[in-house]
């Protein structure tokens, strides 16, 4: 491709309109629904450059914390700061949280303007009875050409957001499936430990007493507890987790059925659109039809008229 | 100019698709936009896509409305159809360089229907009619609107990954009508001239160009040229003279050079459905009466049918095979899935119900995959139940037959499929008869007048054979030279007319379990033909530039003509041993039949290249895609 836009700038009357420094996008919108579809796709974008930019710290293997370094908000850090950033456990349940509540709330602000697309298009009359005819057709197109435009922006923003999802799904999977190897070989470690070690000998617990004294027992006892229940509690993270990627999958899926929804009934207006477009040019094909039929009636009726008419005119002679 | 792209399309399809693409994002380079959010901030997302009838067929033919949605096209429309405003959003324009599509985009930002323009012109736009459009928007003080005008070099329809159309009707008609004045005739070769000047472009490299002499291809190469000359001359920049990429031979050709592909009656799928059924720029329109009502089906097809893009240049029975293998495949994909899930069937699967999120993810990934899957298959299926339907009721498997062996039939033969009254359409026995008398040596006058007497009994018009009867010796000398037949590698003459039988009851089991019934009757009266691959003359004449000295119409195309566009002599003397090196081989080749062209003949040019050892690649075009029935009513009209 060639740009023809100097050499048409250099043609028109005020050729000094410089073509670079044109502002490409508007500041404001007239159309509410434009700048609110904006607000929302801006949200989504920093989601995604944030998910992008967090990748590194999020998936690092490192259970201790240097948040309290960075100086300004985790979303509004650069890539730089954000690749020397280390995380624990639960700043990363925060952070997938935190992103979850954003995606919530945009599909929230994105029903809302569903709500608005529905509104309007309840608004377009149905395409039946007898009172179609008197019903004035610009504006009616007018509205269903904004409801399509509408529609498709819904379209475009739920397909965004079905991709910030599925970028947040796949870091958590990711860091599950890590979680879990990390675990397995642990496991394996500790379930070898004892094989390897031949000395290990199972002590009777009658028999405890004359190993250990009664402060060594407790010890044991306070630390084994501990034990439990940091294993309960990763066991809870486990769940935890695996309930919040199953919400992720439901939202996920509640995204993609919104997008076959309004995908479906986007292409249903515009076939609606290219049904009108083919009756109205049969209407036309029709119109022309009786245009010349009504123009050969009248050739014919003038002709006949004019023979009856010089008939009477000879006949009023004669006689 | 500039040619330089992040990635290096495979095929002209693609080479397409990322140009339109960078059209539908402001002209803004895609992979920066997706890399860089920030950067994208800066252009607005929704725009309304305003288009004329050649360029919406140029973008429906490679993308989707959910494509156009991707790229943030709220609505598209035609420029020529009644709008309305559309608050805050800018409108692209993608339209030819005409007056009246300048008045049209000088109305709408008059009438302030959108925020501003971006004018991207499918081909180049003159100089006086930038002036003129400059004049206009100055006049109505609408400038400002205007926020780019861009050349796109677009104006050709991709149908599929290196096959393309220039989309220019009745170019056959326009130089063979000997009424056709030297005007139109200019006027028609620029219009061609231009479309290729645009492929080439896309493409990214100039070629070297080769035709026969004396003909409406020689005019198209000297115009072309000249045209490539003064572009590299007046654009200092890119094209070509930093791509490292080796340089394609351009192969201009006339039809004339070989009519048979244009009416044989062929045995691969899309050809079959092209001959068959209403297929034009990739949508396939299927009538069929339900309940006694006409209704009508449509079918898209595209780069992502992946069915499609692999059986496409397959022989149908081959086709019906793989429709049955795959719909096994998908009932034990499906049923795999179910079988995890514990649900009786696919419809069951409800991603809520499911605990586990291995389940759930692994249902959640597949699902859209097997749905998607599902669709392609039922799609191919209905077609191949059209086609299955027209075979038999035109008898196509006959007459393929008689014409994969057409030399050999003597006089009672030809007759007999003449005046066989049950045996296809008077068109068919037409076309089956020209190709038998372009493929003879000599018909004697009695005998020519005996089969004209029992067409014409026949219901047949014989215009197009009047036609054929003036070009034959034209066509004729081209034909004998090149045309070689070889079996294809792998297959024997044992399964030529092996029965559908083993065939048949399988693939009728599935077409039943998939609700489509009542075939057995229509497959049993096919036979299940594999033919043998034909190399054509043009694949022929191909074969021979491509590989000099490697094919026996090396001869015959050693007098075409060589220029190249980038040489600083005018144009090469035929025969001078100092001019261009033409036993040079070539890889890649741009074969381009002006007058008409067809799914069967890209078939067989793609076949070849496969074939060949390294692998070449061809991008096959004509300057209009037509069916057999349109080329017979082509030729009849020149009568």
């Amino acid at each position: 491709m060639t740009s023809r836009t100097n050499e048409f700038f250099g043609l028109t009357k005020n050729g000094d309109i410089d073509a670079a420094n044109i502002p490409l996008k508007r500041i404001s919108y007239t159309d509410p629904f434009l700048a609110e579809g904006y607000r929302i796709h801006e949200t989504i974008v920093n989601l995604l450059v944030f998910l992008k930019k967090i990748r590194g710290a999020y998936l690092k293997d490192r259970t201790f914390s240097n948040v309290q370094r960075l100086s300004k908000p985790l979303m509004e850090c650069s890539l730089e700061e954000l690749s020397k950033l280390e995380l624990d456990e639960v700043q990363r349940d925060e952070i997938e949280h935190e992103v979850s509540s954003a995606i919530s709330s945009c599909i929230h602000q994105i029903a809302k303007l569903q709500e608005i697309v529905k509104e309007q298009q309840s608004q377009i009359p149905k395409k039946s009875g007898w009172l179609q005819g008197l019903r004035d057709p610009s504006k009616l197109s007018k509205k269903e050409t904004l409801v399509a435009h509408h529609s498709s922006v819904l379209w475009y923003l739920q397909s965004e957001l079905s991709d910030v999802s599925s970028v947040l799904y796949h870091l958590q999977d990711l860091r599950l499936k890590r979680g879990q190897e990390k675990r397995n070989i642990a496991s394996d470690f500790l379930t070898k430990n004892p094989t390897d070690e031949n000395s290990a000998v199972e002590i009777p617990e009658s028999e405890l007493q004359t190993f250990f004294t009664q402060q060594q027992l407790q010890e044991l006892e306070q630390e084994n507890d501990v034990l439990l229940q940091e294993f309960e509690h990763t066991m809870e993270r486990l769940r935890d987790t695996g309930k919040s990627l199953a919400d992720i999958t439901r939202l996920q899926s509640e995204i993609s059925a919104q997008l076959s929804i309004q995908s479906s009934a986007a292409e249903k207006l515009y076939d609606d659109a290219l049904n009108v477009m083919d009756s109205l040019s049969g209407g036309n094909q029709q119109l022309i039809k009786a245009k010349s039929r009504s123009s050969r009636t009248a050739r014919l009726l003038f002709c006949i008229f004019t023979v009856m008419g010089l008939l009477l005119l000879s006949l009023d002679r004669i006689v | 100019m500039s040619i330089a792209s992040v990635k290096t399309p495979s095929s002209l399809r693609e080479a397409q698709i990322q140009s339109l693409e960078k059209l539908l994002n402001l002209n803004q380079d895609v992979n920066e936009l997706e890399s860089s959010p920030q950067h994208a901030s800066n252009f607005p997302i929704w725009k309304v896509l305003i288009f004329d009838k050649a360029g919406s067929e140029t973008i429906s033919s490679v993308l989707r409305i959910s494509d156009l949605r991707k790229h943030g096209v709220t609505v598209h429309m035609n420029i020529t159809s009644f709008r309305q405003p559309i608050a805050d959003v800018p409108a692209i324009y993608f339209v030819q360089p005409t007056q009246e599509n300048i008045e049209l985009i000088i109305e709408d930002l008059s009438k302030g229907l959108y925020e501003s323009a971006y004018v991207c012109f499918s081909s180049t736009i003159s100089r006086a009619l930038l002036e003129q459009f400059a004049e206009l928007a100055s006049k109505t003080n609408t400038s400002h609107m205007i926020h780019q005008v861009y050349d796109q070099y677009l104006n050709y329809v991709v149908l599929e990954s290196d096959f393309f159309s220039l989309q220019l009707p009745k170019i056959f008609h326009t130089f063979h009508n000997p009424s056709s004045d030297e005007a139109l005739i200019n006027s028609r070769v620029q219009d061609i001239v231009n479309g290729l000047f645009s492929v080439i472009v896309t493409l990214g490299t100039i070629p070297i160009i080769r035709c026969p002499q004396g003909s409406a291809a020689e005019m198209v190469a000297q115009k072309l040229n000249q045209r490539l000359k003064d572009h590299l001359m007046n654009t200092k920049d890119a094209f070509v003279s930093v791509n490292p990429k080796p340089r394609p031979i351009l192969i201009l050709l006339d039809r004339t050079v070989d009519l048979i592909p244009m009416i044989n009656h062929s045995w691969t799928y899309q050809a079959l459905i092209h001959d068959t059924l209403n297929m034009q720029l990739n949508r396939i329109t299927v009538e069929s009466v339900d309940d006694g009502k006409m209704t009508k089906r449509f079918y898209d097809l595209d780069g992502n049918d992946f069915f499609w893009e692999s059986n496409a240049s397959k022989p149908f029975p081959k086709v019906a095979e793989n429709i049955d293998e795959e719909l096994t495949r998908y009932k034990n994909d499906a049923s795999e899935i179910t079988r995890k899930s514990g649900v009786s069937s696919l419809e069951e699967v409800n991603v809520d119900a499911f605990a586990d999120s291995t389940y759930l993810k692994s249902a959640v990934s597949l699902l859209p995959e097997l749905t998607a899957r599902k669709q392609i298959l039922d799609m191919h299926m209905n077609i191949a139940t059209a086609l299955l339907k027209a075979i038999q009721e035109r008898h196509l498997d006959d007459f393929f037959q008689l014409e994969d062996n057409i030399t050999g039939l003597n006089r009672s033969a030809i007759l007999a499929c003449i005046n066989n009254k049950e045996q296809g359409t008077p068109e068919d026995k037409l076309r089956f008869f020209i190709i038998w008398y372009l493929s003879v040596d000599s018909v004697p006058a009695s005998d020519l007048q005996a089969y004209e007497e029992a067409l014409v009994n026949n219901g047949c018009t014989l215009e197009a054979l009047n036609f054929v009867k003036r070009v034959r010796e034209i066509t004729k000398m081209t034909m004998l030279a090149s045309s070689t037949t070889r079996p294809a590698t792998g297959q024997t003459g044992d399964n030529l007319f092996r029965g559908f039988s083993s065939l048949s009851t399988r693939f009728t089991d599935r077409f039943k379990e998939a609700g489509i019934g009542g075939l057995e009757n229509i497959i049993s009266g096919v036979r299940n033909l594999i033919p043998f691959r034909k190399d054509g003359t043009i694949t022929s004449i191909v074969q021979s530039l491509m590989d000099p000295g490697s094919s026996p119409a090396s001869k015959q195309t050693e007098s075409y003509l060589l220029l190249d566009p980038k040489s600083a002599r005018a144009i090469t003397v035929n025969n001078d041993p100092r001019a261009m090196n033409k036993r040079q081989t070539f890889s890649e080749a741009i074969v381009c039949v002006l007058g008409g062209g067809n799914y069967l003949e890209y078939g067989n040019l793609a076949d070849w290249a496969r074939e060949q050892n390294p692998k070449k690649r061809i991008i096959y075009g004509s300057t209009d895609i037509l069916s057999p029935s349109e080329f017979m009513e082509e030729m009849a009209s020149l009568s």
